[in-house]
């Protein structure tokens, strides 16, 4: 038997895996697009009630870009890439070679730019699970958001929140050296995917 | 007189007749954060709804104004402990945003409209007028109502904070007519980019 896995490996830490594997690969997709190393800081299981999401960012008034998909396939929930908005004004320059600011509302270029960096996040972290587990995971469309932490996560948690239960997310935060780029790309499986999901990273786990 | 900021977190409820405190709820989303006053007393309550109805609760460990429909009827309850009369009630109901449009069609439920839909329904039921809404459209909104004259004033990310109602008698409240209030409070400056 392979001891790719402890014997009774928890859960937590398989879930901690699926964080890492998702990471290493966003986290070198972002560099290239930033034109700076990044390096993945920080990746980490949390489980918390519905109420503490707003406060994910600190301050739940914290202005935040939010890149939203939801997740179907093998793996169902929602994926988040999110940005404090002056990290994101770095990347939108970074991408269009264009300065903005705040004080003016995103055009439609921002926007999309915004929209094309949560894309290529998506698709390394769940491209990353979905080639060590073999399972699929496609993301939708993305909905971008500028707007306060605790209107944006709230909103995209509540549809994968079962009544009474924990919210179970798979945080990656990300900063450069100099801590010029921090972000935070959260995985939500919905509680009827989790099993499948822990099943299949695990197996990979012992194979691997 | 120091203000007391008392944050109603999610499914939760509060109530106060300290004229020096103010309610608030932060960055509601989908969520719709309920404000009453009776202006007799000065006595203020909030909630902060989270999700319309509580049929799908299995947990008796949720906050007692998680859902719309019970607890709009726990807030009305909860002011009458403390001397409130249901007639003279004044609301105001603000939040129940959609913030995120997805390209191509929206799969997920509009939260928030059911949400303002369900408090609406709740309030008609309990008999409690309404002064003033702003629900729906896709922006965040913070919340902060004011104990001692009933003001409600609403901060947006782009429109900074603005007024939207003052719940209490023209002329000022019973509190305020006894003297046990503070000098009205001069709303901020807006804060720019990132105003938090």
């Amino acid at each position: 038997m392979s001891r790719g896995v402890e014997v009774g490996e928890h859960p937590l830490d398989l879930l901690q895996r699926i964080g890492t594997m998702g990471a290493i690969q966003a986290t070198a997709s972002l560099s290239a697009l930033a034109g700076k190393p990044v390096v993945n800081s920080y990746a980490k299981v949390k489980i918390l009630p519905l109420e503490e999401v707003p406060g994910l960012f600190g301050d739940p008034e914290e202005i935040i870009v939010g890149v939203i998909f939801e997740v179907s396939g093998d793996v169902r929930g929602q994926y988040i890439a999110a940005f404090l908005i002056q990290d994101a004004l770095a990347l939108i320059a970074a991408l269009t070679g264009t300065e903005c600011s705040l004080d003016e509302e995103f055009g439609e270029m921002e926007m999309s730019a915004l929209a094309e960096v949560g894309n290529i996040l998506a698709s390394s972290y769940l491209g990353a699970i979905e080639t060590t587990t073999g399972l699929a995971l496609s993301p939708s469309p993305p909905a971008v958001a500028v707007d306060m932490a605790a209107g944006i996560l709230t909103t995209a948690v509540l549809p994968m929140h079962e009544a009474g239960s924990e919210i179970l997310l798979i945080e990656v935060r990300f900063g450069g050296p100099d801590r010029e780029l921090t972000g935070r790309m959260i995985l939500l499986p919905t509680v009827e995917s989790l099993p499948r999901l822990l099943r299949a990273v695990k197996s990979a786990a012992l194979n691997g | 007189m120091d203000e007391r900021v008392i944050t109603v977190n999610m499914g939760q409820l509060e109530v106060s007749r300290q004229p020096g405190d103010v309610l608030a709820a932060l960055g509601l989303g989908s969520c719709v954060a309920l404000c009453a006053y009776d202006p007799a007393l000065g006595l203020a309550g909030m909630i902060h709804v989270v999700l319309p109805s509580s049929a799908i609760s299995r947990s008796k460990e949720e906050g007692p104004a998680k859902f719309a429909d019970v607890g709009v009827p726990h807030l009305v309850e909860e002011m009458e402990k403390q001397g409130a009369i249901r007639r003279r009630l004044r609301a105001a109901m603000l939040g129940g945003a959609n913030v995120l449009s997805y390209a191509g069609e929206a799969r997920t439920l509009d939260i928030g409209a059911r949400n303002a839909a369900a408090v609406q329904e709740a309030l008609e039921a309990q008999r409690v007028s309404v002064c003033a809404t702003e629900l729906g459209g896709k922006v965040s909104r913070t919340v902060r109502l004011w104990v001692a004259d009933g003001r409600v004033m609403m901060k947006t990310l782009r429109e900074g904070q603005v007024r939207v109602t003052v719940l209490g008698d023209e002329n000022g409240s019973r509190a305020r007519k006894r003297g046990l209030t503070h000098t009205p409070h001069r709303t901020r400056p807006t804060a720019r980019a990132g105003g938090g």
